[in-house]
């Protein structure tokens, strides 16, 4: 507990008043941040200046619309669904078919809320993509994934969740080596919950796939898109989820998301999923769902609130490159927005 | 510096936080707020907000070295 013996800066921010920073006579340095007090010596504050004037350079790059790179760094693991705009349709035999159908009616009688999420048209008589993907209620992802193993053959661990964990290690080397010398066992119960998830709670984003011949589905318990700064899947808001299985539509044989989720699905998707770039089938398809949400009042305000509940104050921007057509520049454009 | 202080309770604590103990970022959350992640601390403020706490740092700074790094 030093006296203080010079101010260095006095300054108000607007949520965080007053601010100032002040040196004691033992050297330390005291930022205080309205009624929050950091100290920290000064080799620390040095650093806290350099990495503050450094995100700042770079924001000043990126917002002022100087050429950045529009991709983000991270390796698009879902590349087998999308790196071809004209995606696979498989003709699925009819035993797969009745498969399929099994499956659904046994969510159905387990009362285990579900929707498939996208590109469920030619279901069950074909396959669009790689897989049937469905969101499962996340407090019944295990019940869910129990009806699956039954009717599928076993499930292994993912590749590339596989690929994920080893990706990590490779980008962070030091980082990796350090946390496996000092929290060996956060390593070890991240791996298993990476691979064998639904043993272990539902707190976390899971991906569990299960196949027969050529049809594969793949169960997520929660809703969650590639982060642009490593790829790692972040959920969205529990709100996004649980009004997309709320408002699910049936399809005859099974449930999808209503119009404004599954628009808002495919925009996340294409945003941050896709690195900004709209296969053309999403660019049909959201073309579609934008006609059906915008010809209903109340679906309309839906896809506003889920906007907002994912785009947070940049909604209103991806709301209208949306209702322009405008998919590929939602990406450049929230990259350079700074209305917030 | 109030000189009449009553301890009201004390622990000690492990040296640095177990979670994020190394962690310094500063991060753009598009649509949100700048986040400042100290350790296990975050800052949330505007883009103006974060320019202003910059300046201030380095003023600081500057007044701190004197000019002298």
């Amino acid at each position: 507990m030093g006296i203080v013996e010079t101010t260095l800066s006095e300054f108000d921010l607007s949520e965080l008043a007053p601010c100032k920073i002040e040196q004691d006579t033992s050297g330390i340095i005291h930022l205080h941040l309205g009624s929050f007090r950091i100290e920290v010596t000064p080799e620390e504050f040095e650093d806290i200046v350099h990495v503050v004037e450094e995100g700042r350079g770079e924001l000043r790059t990126i917002k002022n619309g100087e050429p950045v790179d529009n991709t983000p760094p991270h390796v698009d693991d879902t590349a087998t669904d999308h790196a071809e705009d004209g995606p696979r349709t498989t003709t699925l035999s009819a035993a797969q078919q009745q498969t399929l159908r099994e499956t659904f009616v046994a969510l159905d009688a387990h009362d285990i809320p579900y929707a498939v999420l996208r590109s469920y048209d030619e279901l069950p008589e074909a396959l669009v993509g790689s897989d049937v993907d469905i969101l499962v209620d996340a407090a019944r992802y295990d019940d869910a994934v129990a009806v699956c193993q039954a009717r599928f053959e076993p499930s292994v661990p993912r590749i590339d969740n596989l690929l994920y964990i080893a990706g990590i290690a490779a980008r962070k080397p030091l980082l990796t080596l350090r946390t496996l010398v000092t929290s060996p066992s956060d390593v070890a119960s991240f791996i298993k919950r990476r691979l064998f998830a639904s043993n272990f709670g539902s707190r976390d984003y899971i991906a569990r796939s299960f196949s027969q011949e050529n049809l594969s589905v793949e169960l997520v318990n929660h809703l969650a898109y590639a982060s642009p700064l490593d790829g790692s899947m972040i959920r969205t808001a529990a709100s996004v989820e649980q009004g997309m299985l709320a408002r699910r539509l049936d399809h005859g044989v099974f449930y999808g998301p209503a119009p404004a989720d599954e628009l808002t699905h495919l925009i996340a998707r294409g945003v941050y999923d896709h690195n900004g770039v709209f296969p053309e089938r999403y660019v049909a398809r959201c073309d579609h769902l934008r006609e059906l949400v915008y010809s209903d009042s109340q679906s309309a305000v839906t896809f506003e609130t889920l906007l907002a509940d994912l785009f947070y104050g940049a909604a209103p921007l991806v709301s209208a490159l949306v209702a322009a057509g405008e998919y590929n520049c939602i990406w450049p454009r929230l990259v350079s927005h700074d209305g917030y | 510096m109030n000189v009449f202080v009553q301890l009201l309770a004390s622990k000690l604590v492990e040296p640095a936080p177990r979670i994020s103990a190394t962690k310094f970022d500063v991060e753009d959350n598009v649509g949100e707020s700048i986040h400042i992640h100290l350790r296990n601390l975050r800052l949330e403020m505007s883009i103006e907000d974060f320019e202003h706490f910059a300046d201030n740092l380095t003023a600081a700074h500057r007044e701190l070295t004197n000019g002298n790094r």
